[in-house]
This record gives structure tokens, C-alpha cells and sequence, in this order.
């Protein structure tokens, strides 16, 4: 029996022990809100009595009663009051219904004991809710009344929405009863009430929602709330048009500082959006497609560094420019990126400071310069004499003091790093990328005491706001209708990334990288695979063509397609200098590699990545150990770099920011050999001829002189006057080597005879084969320099057809001088090739070159207008539809077509046409002088003629006046009449540097011919009676 | 350039037909050499990077080998056709000939363009055309070397398939390797010395002191460089060096009349044999026209940088002064000229002789490699100074004795000795 007795005891010990435990799990569960969880508690305690089917238990707290519907038929046995910090806050009272017991039981002091234990366990969540809550409030409350006020109305929104008519007590007599649409904050209703009694109420709205949500719940609904209300602390900020850039920092500060935690998936909220778009149009641009970009992809936070960085006064709209723009767009872009893709990670921007673009105004009305606003609208001349002392006038000038000061904490946080001082102009890196060169990029060592630093900094800046009425930038912006449209420099105080080697400090490598390759030498490289150009040191040499150097050139999608194949090409074909900044000096200099490498090689961490050892006529790569500077022949070939990630990096950021930017990119990049930093991105440049052609489709067949399917890229050329054919036939059939080098002989004469730009060069297969002349026709990029385009004729012979060579040999040549590639397969099905066109039309050669006439089978020069009553040939190639059509136009259609484009094309090349039309025509009306005051009894002439582009009409900036003087005068008058002609030609020079800022030495070309020399057809004599492009008599001696 | 017009394998055969008809071999021996003794025509499936499969034709042709194992080039060029590579081969055999070296001709091809494959691709085409081959090349039987769009990189690939798949140690089966991997040293240098060598053995037969003479080259490359090192090093002194400007896209001859200094002016030379006008005029160097090179009074003209320089337009530009001209490029004088230059009395140095160092140095290559053993730089140029002065030796003696043109001489030598082995074989 005692056994029993103690196992029953046991038993019931058991079941207060479960019920206890059950209902800790109840009130720890934070998901419940109180009411779920003391309905819960209702339901559980029961368990722990002797008798749990008929218990019943009532919990009252905060004045709510919890109970089963038939509490009130228990006898009520025991009542714990639930205490908090010793208020009464509740009671749990316990009873049996006896109807449901077979006899009746009073309480076991267990159980009684039970109760006290789940009252203290109430009354211990009850404080702690009550106080984090009212200390939220209580903060609120002191912080911000307006805050607690807005809170309070969402959490009535949203218990309405949530619980409906049950929460609706907690409102009566409320200050928000009567809204019936909850919108925004409605401020000063909220106000017009009494605001204590505001902040009662509220309190009460808050503490009673702790009845239906769990605490949790309600504090993240607050913070929510919280983060809303300071967006639209950052709109007001934002929206004002007073703001500074510091107000707007501190919004953004604030903004992030609160939003920190918080998960970023719920983080586009329209206000957000707004915000964005806002601060972009405000602080970078005002590009629609970019825009939308930023408001898809940024975020507010992503803004703090750029705005803790701008060097702005207090009323500036801290416009960075395009360039800034342009890198903090594609940086974020990347940053966003980089969690999901490891070949992304690690790119870095370089430490940036901007000085707002309209600072500019600031700094003229500072220094009373407020004339040079209207100095742009002077004549090209007046330009170009008074820039110097322009720039001398800007250079004396100030930066207005809060700019210096400034300039003071910019120079502090770069720490002595060498610097380079950036143009950001509004205009630049948006229309197009020819903009950029036009202003100025300054590097600076950064070295000395403050003061040193500090002068070099401001004279770099008033540089680059000098560059701004550069006479190049001007006409520029005159020749696209730029001129009226405002302009403003931003300027880019950039960190130069890179190392210090030796006495020098340079990056280990950079360079310039394309998203399109339009450069394809080998059938194989696609558009999509980019393109890159590399060299070691400062990307100076990369971004700009230099006549005797070549930067290292690949496909950052297929790197293993390699431009140059023998040892002696790629040696050839290699970077020669380096340009890098003096620490000693304090000056950015060029030096040739190979001295660069003697003295600083050894010092030049991994150097063996970057460069190879070239050594009887093989490339090898050595090892770091191996590698002697001081006696291996280096060249730089960067083979060990392309083997490694350094290509797919670049390729991945060229595919998200030219997919992120939907059009295709360029973008500049350094590294300092260790990671790999962004410089700048920007639209890439379209074609050479200024994107794809439109390929016209209602050609008739009669005008339709060839198209093309493959490889094309993009150009318009039109009214092309002369087509210089090599027959591929005629070509192979031609008997020994030196009757195959007499073609490229010619056509390097043709080249310098014909009007430039107004050919087009066709013939078989593989031009300017190096070595092999067998196999192509001869030429040097020299001999072709003039034509408007290279089209080599692929034509099936026998079984095969022959490889173009994608201009292999001098491409790089070809593209940037802007002709024109084009490889044809005129055996291809539905490709048309009229060989009646190249057959039958009258050949040339024979009256040009009489000398050659037996080559005329081979070599044909084709006059258009002359052959097909005055029509012109175009040729127009589109890459994105990879086809490209050459048709004979007719003189009508030429000039209807003239009057209609305009509408269609950019109005800048209208302009650039009528500038041209300048050009030619002042160079024609001075030939008429010279003719004029030409004392050709003295001198010993007797006529004197106008060739070449002034004559035709075509004359650019760089032309020059070509003239013919047949002369019969002895030695003496011969050099009387040059030393005369060439202080003309040296004042036309200096003339023409004035008005278009083309630099040369002397403007005339002058050719004497003699009685002997027409009558044996010599050289030039043969322009006089030429039946192409003939020389224009200007003055003959009376005879 | 198949059938009509220009066809290199024609014009050896032409040149071959005259020396047989000189030598009056018969009709049996003709038929022998005038066209090449075994071709393999093969194709040489590659595996590209993107996985698909390319096949390229190839051709290896052995024109004659009675002296010796076949020696010659392979070549990668887009439009390769059987009749260079044919002509090609027996130019070879000539060349191992005249300089008598134990080594008959041969050349290889692939029709493919390097721009178009890939370094893994070009590695693979290599070692497949070894897999096709290996059976017919080996250090005794036929030996490749650079050519046309080939390097010492290919060389190497080519090599490595060979051992691997013959499981041994074979260096001699390839040549062109660089120094450490099998290769000589000297061959940078050999084409230009080994012209010096040919000139010296010229003066001393005709008595005339080397330190008493006088030179004017055309272009600064790498075989004039070195000529103008030895030459000058023995005593010569250089008048005159023309060489191409690429920046003024013309010529400029470099005159010094007490004689150039050929290291400083290899100091202020680029990769392509530039010399900078600027540093040259401060150095006391005339500047004159490209052309000018050949109207220098001056006992000997070098020229070595283009075919038909020397022509019968510019022939009476040359100064009665000469008395030499040294044929360093291939075919600098145009075969028009030859009566001119016999007229005169000019003792012409036939390419074909000049500019043999290279292929001497080959053998040389084949010969270290075969015995595992590498010489100083000292012994090979020893060994080259003998040989090519051996070889003109043999020409002149010749020359004297049958009152031959050196040209002329320096073809019936060769074929002569090919013939020769041919006999003595028994094949005809």
C-alpha cells in the first residue's frame, strides 16, 4: 500500500513536472503573441493537476481574462496573484467543474505550489515585455514625439489588418479613429492634436498590440517603421533644392546607419527607388537607360562613399562628370556581382576624390573670370592665339579657399601615393569616346612637404579647368552642335595604382580592354571575345597609337589565338618604351623599356609573369631565378599573366558591364601586381566609320557591284571615286618574282596618286605578305595607307579556297588609320561579284602609268564617274547583320540622298562636312595667291597647277596644297623660287595650326616638273594632262 | 600559283637541266634529280580546343639522300603547295653539297595559318605531324628544321612525340633547338661569319690583304651585323652601311669614310635593323640616300637585304673601285647582271656559297647532338672557318680550272658531288 501511495505520489510529481516544463515551453516561444499564449497556458496548466479533466483554469492579465467557456461551472480553488515588481497584474485562478468528478478534491499543496511557480513564470515574460517595450517607447518617445506618433498609427493600420474588430478596443477615443485610409504620415493632423495625449494613446495602441503579436514581431514592425520614416528624412533631404551634398551625406549616413541589419531582399521599396534615382540624376548623370540601371541595381547605402568624396561648396550640386560617373556606375555594378563570382572578386576601385563638375563656375566667379563663359564662341583662330594666355590667366588663378581646404584633407588620406588629376567633364565618356584625350589627365609624384603637395595639386586642377578651352576640345563640340550646350569639368583626384620600383612608380601592368573586337586576324576570333590592349607600366601607351611602339594585343575571350606567330613578329611587335612616374623627379616620364629594365629589372616584383626572353630567334619564359635583367633580351609579352585568370577576369567584367549597360563597353585597368583595379568604363566607341552601316534592300541588280556574308565589320564608305583591282587570274599567271613585286610596286604608286580615302583596293587573297610574296601581293602598310578600304578576294580556285589573311600584317594599322577591312567569297552561294563590272570597265593604268601598261592585265584602275556617267561607288558594311553591299550610285540619288540624311544621321557630321568645305576652300583661295603674286618671269616658271585634295575638293585639316610648277629657269632662279615657295609654305603652315590646331611644318608639296619631264610623261608632269584626277592650271606665262 | 604563271619547282628543275647539260650527265642520272626520290602526302587529324576535329594536309619530301640523311625545313603557310615544297627539297640537296656536308635535301609542310590555331592546337598539329612521320625521320634518315612560321618551340614538340614514341634519346633527329635543348651555339652568328670566311679565302687566293680593303653593305640585319663584326675584327674597314627606316618608310646609307664602328652602331640599331638617323648623324655619320650604298669607292659590295638589288639599271652606278660583291641576301643580283659583272672583272661570291653558314651550323647541330657532345663557341666557329673555306676552296679551284663563273662553278660543284654519291651507290 505504501508502495503505492509513493508511486502515486511519484506519479503526480511527474505530471506537475510535465505540465511545468510544457508551459515554459509556451511562454518562451516567441512567435506567440500574449493572447495565443495564454490561451495556450489555459489549455496546458489542467495537465498538472490530479485531476485534469475536470480542472479548468482563468488567467487574467493586464485587465484581459483567459478561460475556457465552462470556467465559471469550477468551484474555484485556489486564486495566485501575478505580480510584477510587486503590481498586481493578474491572477491564475484554478477549480474543479465537480459534476465531472466522482468525488469532490481540494488542491494538493504540490499543485498549489505548481501554481505559484507558473505565476512567477508569467509575471517574469510579462516584465520583460513591458519593459523592452516601454523602454522603445520611452526612447522614441524622448527621441523623436513625431516618431512614436507615426509608429503608432501603422501598428493601428496594421492590427486592423491583422486582427480585425478584436483589436478595435484599443482605439476607442483614439487620434487616429476616424482615418479610414491609412497613407502616409499626415503630419499636421497629428500635430493639430494635443500631443501629450497623442503619446498616451499611442503608448496604449503600442502596449495593447502586445496582446495580439509577439514581441518580437512588434519591435521588428517598429524598426521597419523606424527605417521608413528616415527614408523620408533622406527625401526631404533630397527633394529640397538647398541641400548640400554634406546634407545629403548625413541623410545617407543616418539612412544606412539604421538599415544596417537588415535583410537586403526587402530592400526596393518605392521610396527607395525614388531615392535612387534621384540622387543619381543628381550626382552622376542623367541618362535615362543608366538611371534605370542604378535604381535596378544600387542600392542608398552604395552612395556614401562617392558622396563622403566630393569636394563640393555649400551650394554645389556635386556633379561628378562623366568619367566619375561612368566608374562608380560599372563599380557598384561589379560589387553586386561579386558574391556570386569568384572571377569578380578582388577588383578594386582606386581611392577617388571628385571635385563637383559646377565647382567650376565657383572658380571663375572667385577669380572674376566670368569672361571666359562666353570665350568658347570665338573664331577658331582667335582661339588658338589667345589659349596660352588663357591657360596663363587660369593658372594664375585661386581655387576658392573652402576648395583648398579641402584639397588639405584630400592629401592627408592619399598619404603621398602618386596621384593622377582627371578630367570628368559633363560631355565626356557619354556621346562618345573620341571626347576623351581632348582634356587633360595630369600625374603627380605627390612628394614633398604639404605645401609642395598642395601647389602641385592646385596647379594640376587649374590645368585640367585650362584644358577646358583647349582649342582642339572647342572645335571638337563645334563640329558635333556641342557648343551651346553647357559644359562643366569635373575633376578626378585619383590614386595611381601601382608600385614603386626603383626610383619609379608605375603599375605592373595596364591597359584598355573593348567588350566588341572589331580587330579580327584570324577567322576565329569572334566580336563577343573583346578585345585587349596591354603594356607594362602606366596604360598612357595602351589608350593612345604610337607610331613606333606597339602595345600587346589579345582577345581576353580566346587569348590563346595569338596575333603574332614567329618569334621575330612578336618581338617585333612589342612594347619599346614604358611610361612611369619619377619619384625623384616628380614627373611622369617615358623610358625605353630595355633601359627601364636594366636598371630597375631586378627590382620589379615578378617581373618573369610579364616578360620573356627573346634569344636567337626563340621565346622562352624563365623563372623568376632564372631571369637576368641585366643580360637577357626581354620583350614583353605578358605570356605567363594570359596563362593565369588575368583574361577571363577581364572577359566576365566586359560581359556583366556591357550586359548591365546594354551596349557594348570600354574600360581602362591597372594592376599593381597583385589585384586587378578599375579605371574607368565608359560606351564603347562604335566603328571606325561610326557603327554599322545600313544595308539598303531595294538595290537593282545592275548597281549591285559585290556583297559580302563574312566577316564583316562595321563602315560606310561612300563616294568612292577609284577602284584599283588586282585580277587574282592574271596575278598567279604572272611568270617570275619580279613581275609579281612589280604589282605591289604599283600599287604603292597608285596609293600616292590617287585621291585619298576616295579608293578601294581589291585583289587575291593574302595582302603584304611578309616573306612570302608568292603567295599575296607586296606591300607594305605604306604602299595601301590611302585607301578607304582593303577588300582581299578569297575566289575558289579549283577545289580550295584560299585563306584571306584578315590583313593579318598590318591590321593594327588599318584600324586605327579607319580603313576599312573586308574579306569577299565570291563563290559562295547568293553572294554577288559582277566580274563584268571588273572586266569590262576601262582600265587606267595605261594612261597613268604608261610604264606599266603591262601590267594592265593584272593591275586595273577603275574611274567610276567617268565609266558610269558620274555615279560614285558606296559600300556599306554591317556587322551586326554581318553583310555588306558595294553599289554604284547614281548622281540623283546622291543628292537626294544628301538632302535626306541629315534627318536621319547625327547633326554632327553635317557640320563635319561643312567644316571640311573650310578646309578646302581657304586652301584654294591661297594656291590662287601664290599663283597671283608668282613672279614667274624672274623665277623661271611657266605654269603652275593645283593638284591632289585641294583641287578635287576633299581637303581636310592635315591636307596639303599639292602644286605642279613647270619650271625652265637656271639653278639660281631654282632656289630664289624655292627659298619663296617655302616661306609660303611655312606661313600656310602656321596659319592652318591656328585655325584647326594641326600641327606641320610646311603646307605646300611642291613638285617641279621640266620641258623634259612632260614630254617623256615623267612623274608628276603626267597630272598635267592626266585623265584622272588632273592638275588645274592656276597661272600660265604669257608666252 | 598552281599551273600557270610562276612555279618554283619549274625554275629548279630549269637551273638543275643546265648544270646536267653542263656536266653532260645522262638521261638516267637526269630523270634522278631533277625531280625528288620519295614524297609522303599525309593528313594529320587535330583535336582542337573546342573539341571538334581539324584535318590538315602535310607533305614531306626527300629529294636525294645519297650523301646523307635528308636535311631541310617544315614549313606552316596557308597556301602551301607540293611544287614549293618539292623545289624547296632539292635546293636543299644542293646547299648540303656545295658546302659538303655528309646531309642530302628534304622539306616538310603543313597547309595550315598559325593565325587561325592556337599555341595547345599548334603543339598538337606537331606532334601529330611526328606520328604520321616518325617512321621515315630519325638523326639517319631525315632531319627537320625551322622554316616558314616554325620556331624552335615546334622543334622541341616535334622532338619530344619522336622519343616518346621510340622510347629513346634522339636530339640529332631535329635541328633548330635552342642552346641547352640540343642547339649550338653560334648560329646567330654563323650566317654572317661564315660569309667573312668565304670573302677572306677569296682575298688571300688573290693575295690581297684583308686589313688593305674596304666594304659597303646593303642593309644592317642580322647576317650583315655579324659580317661586320668579323670583317672588321680581321681588319676590314666598313665605308658604307644602307639599311631600311621604318619610321621614314625609306632607306639611308651610313657612311663614315675612315670606317664605321660596328658595335656603336648596333647600339643605336631596333629589332629590325633601324639605325636612328638622329644618334648616327651625332656619332659623325653621313647620311645619303638608301641607293647610295652601292656608288661608295669602296674594293668590295655586300648585299644583304633584298632579291634584285643589283641590277643592269643601277650596275654603272657602281664604282671601278670594286673589285668583289659578296651575295649575302638570296638572289641579290639579278640574272641579267651576271654578263655585267663578268665584263667588268667583278669576282662574284655566289649566295648559294655566302650564306651556307647557316646549314653548316645545322650540321654542325645534328653532329653535337649525335655524339651527345657540345662544343665551345670557339670550336664551332673554328669548324665553320674550315668548312666554308673549304667549300670555296672547292669552288674557286674549280672556277680557275675550267674557267667557270663562281656561280656557275658553285651549282656544277654541288651537283656534282651529289652525282658522284649517286654513282658510287650504284643507283645510276
Amino acid at each position: 500500500m505504501k508502495e503505492e501511495e509513493s508511486t502515486q505520489h511519484l506519479l503526480e510529481r511527474a505530471k506537475e513536472l510535465q505540465c511545468m516544463y510544457e508551459v515554459d515551453d509556451v511562454l518562451q516561444n516567441n512567435e506567440l503573441g500574449l493572447i495565443a499564449a495564454m490561451e495556450n497556458l489555459v489549455d496546458i496548466i489542467p495537465a498538472g493537476f490530479s485531476h485534469p479533466s475536470a480542472c479548468r483554469v482563468q488567467i487574467a492579465l493586464w485587465g484581459e481574462v483567459f478561460a475556457k467557456a465552462d470556467f465559471s461551472q469550477a468551484r474555484v480553488l485556489h486564486v495566485t496573484p501575478i505580480l510584477v515588481e510587486e503590481d498586481v497584474m493578474g491572477e491564475i485562478s484554478v477549480g474543479y467543474i465537480e459534476s465531472q468528478m466522482e468525488e469532490p478534491a481540494e488542491l494538493l499543496t504540490n499543485e498549489i505550489r505548481l501554481l505559484k511557480s507558473i505565476s512567477g513564470r508569467i509575471s517574469l515574460m510579462a516584465l520583460h515585455t513591458e519593459r523592452e517595450l516601454s523602454l522603445l517607447l520611452n526612447m522614441l518617445h524622448c527621441i523623436d514625439p513625431d516618431m512614436l506618433l507615426h509608429i503608432s498609427e501603422k501598428m493601428q493600420q496594421h492590427l486592423r489588418e491583422k486582427v480585425g474588430e478584436k483589436a478595435e478596443p484599443l482605439f476607442s477615443g483614439g487620434i487616429f479613429g476616424h482615418m479610414q485610409t491609412m497613407g502616409e504620415v499626415n503630419a499636421p493632423q497629428v500635430l493639430a492634436h494635443d500631443a501629450a495625449a497623442s503619446a498616451v494613446l499611442g503608448r496604449r495602441i503600442l502596449k495593447g498590440a502586445m496582446a495580439f503579436l509577439p514581441l518580437n514581431a512588434i519591435i521588428q514592425l517598429i524598426t521597419d517603421w523606424i527605417r521608413e520614416q528616415r527614408i523620408f528624412a533622406l527625401i526631404k533631404t533630397v527633394d529640397s533644392k538647398d541641400a548640400s551634398v554634406g546634407d545629403i551625406l548625413d541623410a545617407v549616413n543616418r539612412y544606412s546607419e539604421a538599415i544596417r541589419d537588415r535583410d537586403s531582399s526587402k530592400r526596393n521599396s518605392p521610396p527607395e527607388k525614388w531615392l535612387i534615382a534621384e540622387m543619381a540624376h543628381r550626382f552622376l548623370t542623367s541618362d535615362a537607360y543608366l538611371v534605370d540601371l542604378m535604381v535596378e541595381n544600387l542600392r542608398i547605402e552604395d552612395f556614401l562613399p562617392v558622396l563622403q568624396r566630393i569636394i563640393g561648396s555649400g551650394n554645389s550640386m556635386g556633379n561628378l562628370g562623366g568619367k566619375g560617373a561612368g566608374l562608380f556606375i560599372a563599380s557598384q555594378l561589379l560589387r553586386h556581382e561579386e558574391a556570386d563570382d569568384p572571377l569578380l572578386q578582388n577588383i578594386k576601385i582606386p581611392l577617388t576624390w571628385f571635385i563637383a563638375a559646377d565647382q567650376l563656375v565657383d572658380f571663375l566667379h572667385f577669380n572674376d573670370l566670368e569672361e571666359l563663359n562666353s570665350y568658347k564662341y570665338n573664331s577658331p583662330v582667335e582661339l588658338r592665339a589667345t589659349y596660352d594666355s588663357v591657360v596663363a590667366k587660369i593658372k594664375k588663378a585661386f581655387l576658392p579657399p573652402q576648395t583648398v581646404q579641402m584639397l588639405r584633407v584630400v592629401l592627408e588620406e592619399f598619404r603621398g601615393s602618386p596621384l593622377v588629376v582627371r578630367s570628368s567633364s559633363l560631355m565626356e565618356d557619354r556621346h562618345s569616346g573620341a571626347f576623351s584625350g581632348k582634356y587633360k589627365s595630369l600625374f603627380l609624384a605627390n612628394q614633398g612637404t604639404r605645401q609642395e603637395k598642395l601647389v602641385a595639386l592646385t596647379d594640376a586642377i587649374l590645368e585640367v579647368y585650362a584644358s577646358m578651352y583647349n582649342p582642339d576640345a572647342l572645335q571638337y563640340r563645334r563640329e558635333r552642335s556641342m557648343l551651346n550646350t553647357p559644359e562643366q569639368m569635373g575633376v578626378l583626384i585619383q590614386e595611381v595604382v601601382g608600385q614603386k620600383v626603383g626610383k619609379y612608380y608605375l603599375p605592373a601592368f595596364a591597359g584598355v580592354a573593348f567588350s566588341h573586337n572589331l580587330l579580327r586576324w584570324s577567322s576565329r576570333i569572334t566580336r563577343e571575345g573583346g578585345l585587349s590592349r596591354m603594356v607594362m607600366g602606366l596604360g598612357t601607351r595602351a589608350v593612345d597609337r604610337l607610331k613606333d611602339d606597339y602595345p600587346v594585343i589579345f582577345s581576353p575571350g580566346q587569348p590563346e589565338l595569338l596575333i603574332n606567330q614567329t618569334p621575330s613578329d612578336v618581338y617585333y611587335y612589342s612594347p619599346r618604351h614604358i611610361d612611369l612616374i619619377n619619384m625623384e623627379t616628380g614627373s611622369f616620364e617615358t623610358v625605353p623599356l630595355r633601359d627601364f629594365l636594366h636598371e630597375a629589372g631586378d627590382a620589379f616584383p615578378h617581373l618573369n609573369r610579364y616578360v620573356s626572353v627573346y634569344q636567337d630567334n626563340f621565346i622562352q619564359e624563365k623563372s623568376a631565378f632564372a631571369l637576368s635583367p641585366q643580360n637577357d633580351e626581354m620583350v614583353v609579352t605578358f605570356k605567363t599573366l594570359l596563362a593565369g585568370d588575368t583574361p577571363r577576369r577581364l572577359k566576365r567584367i566586359l560581359d556583366v558591364l556591357s550586359d548591365r549597360f546594354g551596349s557594348p563597353i570600354d574600360i581602362e585597368f591597372a594592376s599593381d601586381g597583385e589585384s586587378l583595379c578599375l579605371l574607368q568604363c565608359r560606351p564603347q566607341t562604335s566603328g571606325l566609320q561610326g557603327g554599322p552601316a545600313p544595308i539598303p534592300q531595294n538595290l537593282g541588280h545592275q548597281d549591285m557591284i559585290f556583297t559580302a556574308s563574312r566577316f564583316v565589320s562595321d563602315a560606310l564608305i561612300e563616294n568612292i571615286l577609284y577602284v584599283v583591282y588586282v585580277d587574282a587570274d592574271a596575278y598567279s599567271a604572272l611568270g617570275t618574282p619580279e613581275e609579281l613585286k612589280a604589282v605591289g610596286r604599283v600599287v604603292g604608286l597608285l596609293n600616292s596618286f590617287l585621291p585619298r580615302r576616295k579608293f578601294i583596293l581589291m585583289g587575291p587573297g593574302r595582302w603584304g605578305s611578309r616573306g612570302d610574296m608568292k603567295l599575296g601581293v607586296t606591300v607594305t602598310y605604306s604602299d595601301i595607307s590611302g585607301t578607304a578600304a582593303l577588300i582581299e578576294v578569297a575566289k575558289e580556285r579549283r577545289s580550295y579556297v584560299p585563306e584571306v589573311s584578315f590583313g593579318t600584317h598590318f591590321f593594327q594599322d588599318l584600324v586605327e588609320a579607319g580603313i576599312a577591312y573586308l574579306p569577299l567569297y565570291p563563290d559562295q552561294e547568293g553572294i554577288v561579284f559582277k566580274e563584268s563590272f571588273f572586266r569590262s570597265t576601262p582600265n587606267l593604268l595605261p594612261h597613268i602609268f604608261p610604264q606599266y601598261a603591262w601590267l594592265q592585265e593584272v593591275v586595273r584602275v577603275f574611274d567610276i564617274p567617268a565609266s558610269y556617267q558620274g555615279r560614285t561607288l558606296s559600300l556599306h558594311m554591317n556587322a551586326d547583320l554581318e553583310q555588306a553591299v558595294a553599289f554604284l550610285r547614281g548622281p540623283q540619288t546622291a543628292a537626294m540622298a544628301a538632302r535626306a540624311e541629315p534627318a536621319a544621321e547625327p547633326a554632327f557630321q553635317d557640320n563635319r562636312q561643312e567644316a571640311a568645305g573650310q578646309h578646302w576652300q581657304w586652301r584654294h583661295y591661297m594656291a590662287e595667291q601664290i599663283a597671283q603674286s608668282l613672279d614667274m618671269e624672274g623665277l623661271g616658271v611657266k605654269g603652275i597647277y593645283l593638284f591632289g585634295s585641294v583641287n578635287t575638293g576633299d581637303a581636310g585639316m592635315g591636307s596639303d596644297i599639292d602644286l605642279i610648277l613647270h619650271v625652265d629657269g637656271n639653278a639660281e632662279q631654282r632656289r630664289l623660287l624655292a627659298g619663296w615657295l617655302d616661306g609660303w609654305s611655312r606661313s600656310l603652315a602656321r596659319i592652318n595650326y591656328l585655325r584647326t590646331g594641326y600641327e606641320q611644318q610646311k603646307m605646300l608639296d611642291v613638285h617641279m616638273v621640266t620641258d623634259a619631264d612632260i614630254a617623256a610623261g615623267n612623274s608628276y608632269a603626267i597630272k598635267i594632262t592626266s585623265s584622272v584626277d588632273p592638275a588645274t592650271p592656276l597661272r600660265l606665262r604669257d608666252p | 600559283m598552281t599551273t600557270a604563271g610562276y612555279n618554283p619547282y619549274e625554275s629548279a628543275q630549269l637551273q638543275f637541266d643546265k648544270v646536267a647539260q653542263t656536266l653532260e650527265l645522262d638521261s638516267g642520272m637526269r630523270a634522278l634529280l631533277r625531280q625528288p626520290m620519295k614524297e609522303f602526302h599525309f593528313t594529320i587529324p587535330v583535336k582542337m580546343d573546342d573539341g571538334s576535329t581539324k584535318v590538315f594536309n602535310a607533305f614531306r619530301i626527300r629529294h636525294n639522300d645519297a650523301r646523307g640523311p635528308a636535311k631541310g625545313g617544315i614549313r606552316f603557310h596557308p597556301q602551301e603547295t607540293v611544287d614549293t615544297v618539292r623545289a624547296l627539297s632539292m635546293w636543299m640537296t644542293w646547299k648540303c653539297a656545295v658546302v659538303d656536308v655528309p646531309l642530302g635535301g628534304g622539306k616538310g609542310g603543313v597547309i595550315c595559318d598559325p593565325h587561325n590555331l592556337s599555341q595547345a592546337e599548334q603543339e598538337r598539329l606537331c606532334r601529330g605531324y611526328v606520328r604520321q612521320l616518325y617512321t621515315q625521320l630519325g638523326p639517319n634518315q631525315d632531319v627537320p628544321a625551322p622554316d616558314v612560321m616554325t620556331n624552335a618551340q615546334h622543334m622541341l614538340w616535334m622532338l619530344d612525340e619522336y622519343e616518346v614514341i621510340t622510347g629513346g634519346h634522339f636530339p640529332g633527329m631535329i635541328t633548330g633547338k635552342p642552346v641547352g635543348m640540343g642547339g649550338s651555339l653560334g648560329r646567330t652568328e654563323a650566317t654572317g661569319f661564315g660569309l667573312v670566311y668565304v670573302l677572306n679565302g677569296y682575298l688571300r687566293c688573290i693575295d690581297k690583304p684583308i686589313e688593305s680593303t674596304t666594304v659597303s653593305f646593303q642593309g644592317f640585319g642580322n647576317v650583315a651585323e655579324y659580317a661586320a663584326r668579323m670583317y672588321t675584327q680581321m681588319g676590314g674597314k666598313v665605308i658604307a652601311i644602307s639599311c631600311w627606316n621604318q619610321a621614314d618608310a625609306k632607306s639611308y646609307t651610313f657612311r663614315k669614310k675612315d670606317g664605321c664602328d660596328i658595335t656603336e652602331l648596333v647600339a643605336i640599331k631596333d629589332a629590325f635593323g633601324s639605325i636612328d638617323v638622329a644618334k648616327a648623324k651625332a656619332l659623325g655619320y653621313e647620311i645619303l640616300p638608301g641607293e647610295e650604298w652601292l656608288a661608295q669607292d669602296v674594293d668590295i659590295l655586300i648585299p644583304a637585304a633584298l632579291e634584285n638589288q643589283i641590277t643592269p639599271a643601277v650596275f654603272p652606278r657602281i664604282s671601278k673601285q670594286v673589285k668583289i660583291i659578296c651575295e649575302a641576301a638570296n638572289g641579290p643580283t639579278t640574272p641579267d647582271c651576271d654578263p655585267l659583272i663578268q665584263e667588268r672583272g667583278i669576282a662574284l661570291l655566289p649566295d648559294f656559297l655566302c650564306n651556307a653558314g647557316g646549314v653548316t651550323c645545322s650540321y654542325f647541330e645534328q653532329v653535337q647532338c649525335n655524339l651527345n657532345y657540345f662544343w665551345s663557341m670557339e670550336e664551332v666557329l673554328e669548324k665553320l672557318e674550315y668548312k666554308m673555306t673549304q667549300a670555296f676552296r672547292g669552288i674557286y679551284d674549280l672556277a680557275q680550272a675550267k674557267n667557270l663563273y663562281m656561280r656557275d662553278a658553285a651549282y656544277v660543284i654541288a651537283v656534282d658531288r651529289v652525282v658522284s654519291a649517286v654513282k658510287m651507290r650504284g643507283w645510276a
